[in-house]
C-alpha cells in the first residue's frame, strides 16, 4: 500500500494540471502587480519608478485609507459574528429530517444563488429612506422616530452592507456545515447519550468539536471574502457617505479603475494580500489544522 | 470593425447610435459592425482603460473630454483626426469650434464632440402656477421660491445625491456667482487655492439654503431618478441637473410642463446669471493603432453629416455641429436651452471634467460633506490638501 | 416522578419547539419576501414601482421578459454564461479532485507546500491583477477568442477553494479506506474513481455549487475580458439597464429572475446528492 500511495508518477500526474494552470495564472500577474506598486502609473501612459512613495503616500497623507482599514476589520468580524454562529445552530436544529425542515434548507440557501450585485440592488429597496421596508414597518410598529435614511447614515452604512451579505451568505455556511454534520458517526451520539449528554450539552461537547474543521473553513471563507469584499459595498453604498462605508478592495479599485492610479492601486493590493495572509495564517493557528478523532 | 459607446440606459443617444450604424451599412454594405455598447460610467472607464493598456482599443469609440481625456491621448491611444479635418474645410467648418476646443491637446484634435450640454435649473410649471411663482430674477426671488414651496409641502429642490456628481451642480453654480468666471478658471488651472474664501463663502451659502429646507433631509441616500420623479410628479418645484435630462423630461412629463432658467445673482457676488455651465461631455476617437482608418474616418463624416445631425437635434440632443434648429419645429425646451446657451457671456466646465478622473471625484466627494454639514472652510482645506497631495 | 410534572415537561418541550419554528419561519419569510418580491416587481406595471413597492402588484405584465429576452439579448446571454459556468465546473473538479486526492491521501514529501501554494490563490484580490492578468493572456485570446479564454483564469481561479474543500473532505475519511481497498485488489484508478470519488461526493457537490454560483455571478473579470456585446454573460448583460439616465427596474429584476433559475436549479438536484446522505446518518443520533 505504502508503495502504490507514493508512486512519483502517479503524484506528478495528479498535481501537475492544477499546478500548472495555476501557476500560469496566478503567480506571474501577482508578482507583475508587486512590482506595478512601485510605479506612478496610470494604466494607458509610461510608468514611473517611484520606489517605495506609493507606500508612504498611503500611511501617511491618504485619509481614505485608516477608514478602509477600519472598515475592513469590523466588515469582517462582523460578517463572522452574523453568520457563522447562526448558521451552526440552523445546521444543528435542522440535522432531523422532516417536510419542514427540507423546505428550510433550501430557502435559507435561495440568496447565495443571486449575485452580490444584485443582492446589493435588492437591498437599496429594502434600506430606502421613502419606500423602504424597514422605514415602513418602523412606522408601522409607532416607530417612525426610528426611520432613518440608512445608506446615508455615516454610522450605519458599513453596517447595512454587512447585514446584507450576511443575509447572502448564511445558509451557504449552514450547508457546509450540514454536510460536515454528515460525517460525525450516530454512534459517536449514540455513546454520548449514554455517558448522560443531551441537547444543547451534547452540541457542545461532541458536535463542535467534531465540526471545528468546518468551522475554520467557513471562518477562513469569510475572512478572505471580506477583506476582497467587493462587489456589495460598490453597489449597495458605493463606499458613501463621504467614504464612510468604504473597505480596501473598493478602495484600490476606485484609485486603480477610476482615479487612473494603478501603480498605488497595487500597493493597496499588496497590503491587502499581506493582511490576508496573516489573518489566514492566526486562523489557522486559532482553530488548528489537526481534525478532532474518536 | 469594432465599435464602442456608452449606454446610457433609456436614452436616446443610444437609438441614434445603432440607427446611424444601421443607415451606414446600407450604404457600406462590405462593413461589419462588432458592438460594445453595453456599459456606461464607471464600468465604461475601467473596460475602455483596460483595452487602451494592452493596445486593443476599438477602432471607433466614444471618450468623455478634456481632462478625463488627456491621459487616453498622452499615451498615444487615440488617432489625430486634424490632418483629416483640415483636408475637408466644410466638413471642419460644420463642428462648432467651442465643443473642439475640449479635444484638441497640443494643436491635434483627438475626437469629435457628440453633444453640448448645460448645466442648468428646470421649474415644474403645474407647481409655479399653483403657488403663483414666476421664473426668478433675482436672489431674493429664489429664497421666496424655496420659502414658498417649503411652507406649502412641496420640496424646494429635488437633488439626487446619492450620484455625489449631482450635489456638485448646485455648488458650482453658487461658486460662480459668489466668486465669479474668472477666479474659478484661474482656480481649475491651478493658479489660485481652493481654500480662497470663496469656495468657503460659497459652502456657506450652500448650507443656508440647506437650513431653508431646500433639499430634502435625506438628500444624501436619493438617487437622482427618484428625485427627477418626484419633479415629474410636482412633489417637487425644482430640479437642477443637465440638458441630457430633456429627452427624459419630455417623455415622462410632456415639454409644456417645465421650464428652465439660470440661478439668479448673488448679492456682492461677482458672477452674472450669463454665466452658464457648459461642455461637451462625449466624443468620438478613432484608435490609434486601427487596422480600418478609412472606414472609421467615413463613419465619422457620416455620425456628423448634416442628415444624421438633424437625427441628433429631433432625439432632442444639444448638437456640437453647427446643423440648423428650427425654432418652428425643434422641441421647444431643446430651444429654449440653447437661447440660454446662446446667450452666455461666459461659460465653464463643470469641475470634475477639467480636474481630471482623479480629483474631480475627489472634489465630488468634499462637495457632499458640505452636504453632510461640515464646516465649508475645513472641507476646502482637506480637499486642498488632496490636490497638493496629488501633484507630487 | 408525578404525571403532573411530565405534562409540564411536555408542554414546556412543545413550547420550545413551536418557539423553534417561529423563529425558523421567521428567518424563511425575511428571506423569500424579498425574492418574491424581486419577480413581483418585474411584472409590475413600471408606474406603479415607485408608488407601491411592496404591495402585490395591481396588475400584471409579462411583456417586460420577453422584451428582455428579445431586445436585449438576455437569452444569447444566459447561453454564454451556462456554457461558461458549467465548462468552468467541469474542468476545475477535473483539475481539484486529481490534486486533491494526490494532498491528502498519497504520501509524499511535499504534498504540503502544493496545498499550501495553491492556497494562496485565497488571498489575493482579484481586481488587483487583473491588468497584467489581461496583458499575459492577449495571445490566448486572440488565439481562441475572449470567450474561451476567459476560462483559463475562471477554472484558475476556482481551484484554491474546490482543493481547500476537497482536500479537506478527503482526509477527513478514515484510513482503513485504502487497507479495505487494497485487500479488495484495488489499483490506484480503481482506489481513485471507484471508492474516493464517490465517498466524496458531498464535498465534490459544495464545490460545484459554489464554483457554479462565483462564476456564474463573476463581473469583474467578464467586464474586461468579455467587451463584445456577443459574449457577454449575465452580470453583463444586467449592466445595460443602467445608465446616465437611472435604472430600468423591471427589466433589471426580470433579468435577475432568469438569472436565479439556473443557480436554483443546480441546488436542488445537488441538494439530494448533499443532504440526501448526510441526514441518513444523523437521524439516527
Amino acid at each position: 500500500m505504502q508503495k502504490m500511495l507514493s508512486n512519483k508518477w502517479v503524484i506528478l500526474a495528479f498535481v501537475a494540471p492544477a499546478v500548472l494552470l495555476y501557476a500560469m495564472v496566478v503567480p506571474y500577474p501577482l508578482l507583475k502587480s508587486i512590482q506595478y506598486s512601485f510605479y506612478r502609473w496610470n494604466i494607458i501612459g509610461t510608468a514611473q519608478f517611484v520606489g517605495f512613495q506609493n507606500y508612504v503616500r498611503i500611511f501617511t497623507s491618504d485619509y481614505v485609507f485608516t477608514t478602509a482599514l477600519k472598515n475592513t476589520a469590523l466588515f469582517t468580524i462582523g460578517s463572522i459574528v452574523l453568520q457563522i454562529p447562526l448558521a451552526f445552530i440552523l445546521a444543528v436544529s435542522l440535522t432531523k429530517v422532516t417536510r419542514l425542515n427540507k423546505f428550510f434548507k433550501s430557502v435559507y440557501f435561495l440568496p447565495c444563488t443571486i449575485s452580490g450585485a444584485a443582492v446589493s440592488l435588492l437591498w437599496q429597496f429594502i434600506y430606502h429612506p421613502n419606500m423602504g421596508i424597514i422605514n415602513a414597518v418602523l412606522k408601522s410598529l409607532g416607530l417612525g422616530g426610528w426611520a432613518r435614511t440608512w445608506l446615508a447614515e455615516p454610522d450605519f452604512a458599513l453596517w447595512a452592507v454587512v447585514i446584507s451579505i450576511s443575509w447572502q451568505w448564511f445558509g451557504y455556511h449552514m450547508v457546509i456545515f450540514l454536510t460536515s454534520l454528515s460525517t460525525i458517526s450516530p454512534e459517536i451520539f449514540e455513546a454520548a447519550e449514554v455517558d448522560g449528554a443531551t441537547g444543547w450539552k451534547k452540541v457542545w461537547y461532541i458536535t463542535y468539536p467534531l465540526m471545528k474543521p468546518f468551522i475554520k473553513i467557513s471562518m477562513i471563507l469569510i475572512t478572505t471574502s471580506s477583506i476582497k469584499a467587493f462587489d456589495n459595498v460598490y453597489v449597495l453604498t458605493g463606499e458613501g457617505p463621504a467614504n464612510s462605508s468604504t473597505v480596501l478592495a473598493l478602495h484600490m479599485y476606485n484609485r486603480a479603475f477610476l482615479q487612473l492610479q494603478y501603480g498605488y492601486g497595487a500597493a493597496l493590493a499588496v497590503i491587502l494580500l499581506i493582511l490576508c495572509v496573516v489573518l489566514s495564517g492566526v486562523l489557522n493557528k486559532v482553530f488548528g489544522t489537526k481534525n478532532a478523532e474518536y | 470593425m469594432t465599435i464602442m459607446w456608452q449606454n446610457a440606459g433609456v436614452d436616446s443617444t443610444d437609438n441614434w447610435m445603432r440607427d446611424t450604424l444601421t443607415l451606414f451599412q446600407e450604404q457600406n454594405p462590405n462593413v461589419e459592425f462588432e458592438l460594445m455598447d453595453n456599459t456606461w460610467g464607471d464600468q465604461y472607464l475601467t473596460q475602455i482603460t483596460t483595452l487602451m493598456a494592452t493596445g486593443r482599443t476599438p477602432d471607433v469609440f466614444a471618450t468623455w473630454t478634456s481632462g478625463r481625456m488627456e491621459p487616453f491621448v498622452e499615451a498615444g491611444r487615440m488617432y489625430d483626426l486634424k490632418p483629416l479635418l483640415e483636408q475637408d474645410p466644410e466638413f471642419y467648418n460644420f463642428l462648432q469650434a467651442g465643443p473642439l476646443a475640449s479635444t484638441t491637446f497640443d494643436g491635434g484634435i483627438y475626437a469629435i464632440p457628440y453633444n453640448l450640454n448645460g448645466e442648468f435649473i428646470y421649474y415644474n410649471k403645474q407647481v409655479f402656477a399653483d403657488l403663483g411663482l414666476t421664473v426668478p430674477e433675482t436672489w431674493e426671488d429664489f429664497l421666496n421660491i424655496i420659502k414658498t414651496t417649503k411652507e406649502n409641502g412641496i420640496i424646494p429642490i429635488a437633488l439626487g445625491n446619492a450620484e455625489i456628481w449631482t450635489g456638485a451642480i448646485p455648488f458650482m453654480m453658487i461658486a460662480e456667482r459668489v466668486g465669479g468666471l474668472e477666479a474659478i478658471n484661474e482656480t481649475l488651472a491651478g493658479e489660485r487655492k481652493w481654500t480662497d474664501e470663496i469656495f468657503a463663502r460659497s459652502g456657506e451659502v450652500l448650507q443656508e439654503l440647506m437650513n431653508m429646507g431646500a433639499f430634502e433631509p435625506n438628500v444624501n441616500g436619493i438617487k437622482p431618478d427618484e428625485a427627477r420623479s418626484k419633479f415629474v410628479m410636482g412633489q417637487a418645484a425644482l430640479w437642477i441637473n443637465g440638458t441630457w435630462e430633456i429627452s427624459i423630461l419630455n417623455a415622462q412629463m410632456g415639454p409644456e410642463n417645465y421650464g428652465i432658467f439660470s440661478l439668479p445673482e448673488i448679492p456682492g457676488g461677482k458672477g452674472s446669471i450669463d454665466h452658464h455651465i457648459v461642455f461637451a461631455d462625449q466624443a468620438y476617437a478613432i484608435g490609434a493603432n486601427s487596422e480600418h482608418k478609412d472606414v472609421a474616418w467615413s463613419l465619422l463624416k457620416f455620425m456628423f453629416s448634416q442628415e444624421r445631425q438633424e437625427a441628433v437635434v429631433r432625439s432632442n440632443v444639444l448638437p456640437a455641429t453647427k446643423v440648423e434648429v428650427d425654432p418652428a419645429t425643434a422641441d421647444a425646451r431643446l430651444v429654449e436651452a440653447l437661447d440660454l446657451m446662446a446667450g452666455a457671456s461666459g461659460t465653464m466646465f463643470p469641475w470634475d471634467i477639467p480636474l481630471g478622473t482623479f480629483l474631480g471625484t475627489e472634489l465630488n466627494k468634499a462637495v457632499q460633506l458640505l452636504y453632510m454639514g461640515q464646516s465649508p472652510a475645513s472641507v476646502m482645506q482637506q480637499f486642498q490638501r488632496t490636490v497638493d497631495d496629488a501633484a507630487f | 416522578m408525578s404525571s403532573r410534572s411530565n405534562i409540564a415537561a411536555i408542554a414546556f418541550l412543545k413550547l420550545k419547539r413551536g418557539l423553534a419554528v417561529v423563529l425558523l419561519m421567521g428567518l424563511a419569510i425575511s428571506v423569500l419576501y424579498p425574492l418574491a418580491w424581486t419577480v413581483m416587481s418585474s411584472i409590475r406595471n413600471p408606474q406603479e414601482f415607485f408608488l407601491n413597492p411592496w404591495g402585490l402588484p395591481t396588475s400584471i405584465n409579462f411583456s417586460v421578459y420577453k422584451k428582455v429576452w428579445n431586445e436585449f439579448y438576455v437569452g444569447r446571454a444566459l447561453l454564454n454564461s451556462l456554457t461558461i459556468a458549467s465548462l468552468t465546473v467541469i474542468l476545475s473538479l477535473a483539475f481539484s479532485l486529481t490534486a486533491s486526492f494526490a494532498i491528502a491521501r498519497m504520501r509524499w514529501r511535499f504534498s504540503n507546500v502544493v496545498l499550501a501554494f495553491l492556497l494562496t490563490g485565497l488571498m489575493i484580490p482579484g481586481h488587483s491583477t487583473i491588468i497584467p492578468l489581461y496583458l499575459t493572456l492577449i495571445p490566448v485570446i486572440e488565439a481562441v477568442g475572449a470567450k474561451n479564454a476567459i476560462l483559463i483564469p475562471y477554472v484558475a481561479g476556482t481551484l484554491p477553494i474546490s482543493v481547500f474543500i476537497i482536500s479537506s473532505y478527503m482526509r477527513s475519511l478514515p484510513n482503513s479506506v485504502e487497507e479495505a481497498a487494497i485487500i479488495d485488489g484495488c489499483n490506484i484508478r480503481q482506489l481513485f474513481f471507484r471508492i474516493i470519488i464517490p465517498m466524496s461526493l458531498p464535498a465534490v457537490a459544495s464545490v460545484t455549487i459554489f464554483n457554479f454560483l462565483g462564476v456564474w455571478n463573476e463581473l469583474m473579470l467578464a467586464l474586461v475580458f468579455l467587451t463584445k456585446n456577443a459574449e457577454q454573460t449575465l452580470p453583463l448583460a444586467l449592466l445595460r439597464f443602467s445608465g446616465r439616465f437611472g435604472t430600468q427596474w423591471s427589466e433589471t429584476l426580470a433579468t435577475v429572475s432568469i438569472a436565479v433559475i439556473p443557480s436554483i436549479l443546480l441546488y436542488v438536484i445537488l441538494q439530494e446528492k448533499l443532504i440526501k446522505g448526510m441526514t441518513a446518518g444523523s437521524v439516527k443520533g
